[in-house]
């Protein structure tokens, strides 16, 4: 097969499928500078011991455990959603994908007041493993959060990278469950 | 750029996070403010200092201490020579300072239902502390 | 085409999505308005002080008296209104130290072999205060406790 010579202008950037990469790297960069911030955030500002959060628990980790658990359900209903929408289980229907966004705009929006509280009343600590793993993931997920949104502003990306941002969200997540929620009810 | 749909909601989630943020920074520190002692050297409560004896208003907190009923609380008397500040407890115990110029003494014992006390040749009426006073 | 129709033709954005946006901002007040605070402030260190000098200067000093047999031996006991934990590390040897856990505030509530903060998890040793179990920073300070009769008496 000989090879066709490609156009100077169209190879630089230019994926063989016609996706970009630039994007996704930006997109990265943000999603770093957002990790970083709330990481440094949570290390310069001085922990007050108390926060504002849903009454009628009887203390913050309760109320907190409660909200990132609603949130964990929804990130479940998020996979779910996620794997029918991509095909590999058998979910059809129109209804899928507004319910994939929906739900997960509701996850992140409830996760909120939870962030605030840790970042404002515990901040950044690192007196031992646990509470530097939820402080990492803590960072972590709102970058991946952000790298996912950023991804779905455009229909040029490759197609792994979607996937991946939504896997990384779920994954940081998930640590900040077990890290907190599940630390929290059984020890 | 095809989708605006994902920047607005991370706009929703920053908006969010501010939010959040100024409702914390807003808010005061549960157990009511600094357990500022009232009138000069007030004696000292019999209970621990982060739960301050104080019948000022209830802090919305789930760590809450039980909130003074009457005639528990604090009470003040100025006079013109006299200052006196009582803590009662609920079980009508009390402790109290009476100060004239430089001195502290002991207050006399107060009784919340008829609050006139004599103190260095003048009668003072003992107010109950609200919280609202600017002392 | 009447006016009515054309006026909501003519509109940016559908009646769908006027009705889910109210839906989620009145979710949002609902959550907001019943919200309240949670923690304990750890600034309790400086009316500690302010009230330890108070009772010094008008000579009632603040004294803890309990009974010795209250005591168990190898563990010890909590007074939260004294703001002190009374340990009994051996047999008719008591300590007595500050309950306010020295990293955030909080007052230690319980005394197992160790004394045991409840909000992070810090432990200290019955024998001496020390720290056992992090986050807490710094040692329990000590109090004094002397033996009189059948009764502890902690200054």
């Amino acid at each position: 097969m000989t090879s066709v010579p490609v156009p100077a202008s169209e190879a630089p950037t230019a994926e063989p499928s016609g996706t970009k990469i630039g994007p996704v790297v930006i997109a990265f960069v943000v999603g770093s500078a957002v990790s970083i911030g709330l990481g440094v955030y949570g290390r310069l500002h001085t922990p007050t011991g108390y926060a504002v959060n849903i009454a009628g628990f009887s203390n913050g980790p309760a109320a907190k455990a409660f909200l990132a658990s609603i949130v964990m359900a929804l990130a479940i209903l998020q996979i779910v959603t996620a794997m029918g929408i991509y095909g590999r289980i058998p979910l059809r229907g129109a209804w899928v994908s507004p319910l994939h966004r929906w739900s997960g705009r509701l996850a992140v929006l409830i996760s909120v007041p939870v962030a605030v509280h840790c970042l404002y009343a515990l901040g950044f600590q690192t007196y031992d493993g646990r509470v530097i793993a939820h402080s990492l993931f803590g960072c972590f997920f709102y970058g991946a959060f952000v790298f996912k949104m950023l991804i779905l502003t455009r229909d040029d990306s490759p197609k792994w990278a979607l996937p991946l941002a939504g896997g990384l969200v779920l994954s940081g997540l998930t640590a900040l469950w077990i890290t907190g929620v599940l630390y929290f009810l059984v020890a | 750029m095809k989708h605006r749909s994902p920047l607005v909601t991370l706009a929703a989630v920053a908006v969010a996070f501010i939010i959040m943020f100024t409702v914390n920074m807003l808010v005061s520190p549960p157990g009511g403010s600094s357990a500022e002692p009232v009138g000069a050297s007030t004696a000292p409560a019999s209970s621990a200092p982060t739960h301050p004896t104080t019948s000022a208003v209830a802090t919305p907190s789930a760590s809450a201490i039980d909130e003074a009923k009457k005639p528990a609380g604090l009470y003040r008397a100025r006079g013109s020579r006299t200052t006196i500040g009582w803590i009662v407890l609920e079980d009508g115990s009390q402790v109290g300072i009476q100060t004239a110029a430089a001195d502290s003494a002991a207050a006399p014992e107060l009784n919340p239902e008829s609050p006139q006390v004599t103190a260095n040749g003048e009668s003072l009426d003992a107010k109950p502390i609200n919280g609202d006073e600017d002392l | 085409m009447t006016i009515y129709e054309r006026r909501t033709d003519s509109l940016p954005i559908s009646r769908r999505t006027v009705i889910m946006n109210t839906g989620l901002a009145a979710a949002a007040i609902a959550g907001l308005s019943s919200c309240t605070v949670y923690g304990s402030a750890p600034a309790s260190e400086p009316s500690a002080a302010g009230s330890g000098e108070a009772s010094g200067a008008t000579g009632g000093s603040k004294e803890l008296t309990v009974k010795a047999a209250d005591i168990p031996v190898g563990s010890g006991k909590v007074f939260p209104d004294a703001q002190t934990v009374i340990t009994q590390p051996k047999a008719k040897e008591f300590k007595a130290f500050s309950s306010i856990c020295t990293h955030q505030g909080c007052q230690v509530d319980a005394v197992t072999t160790t004394i045991n903060c409840p909000c992070h998890g810090s432990k200290y040793s019955i024998t001496d205060g020390s720290v056992v179990n992090p986050p807490a920073p710094k040692p329990l300070p000590e109090k004094t406790i002397k033996v009189e009769g059948d009764n502890l008496v902690v200054t």
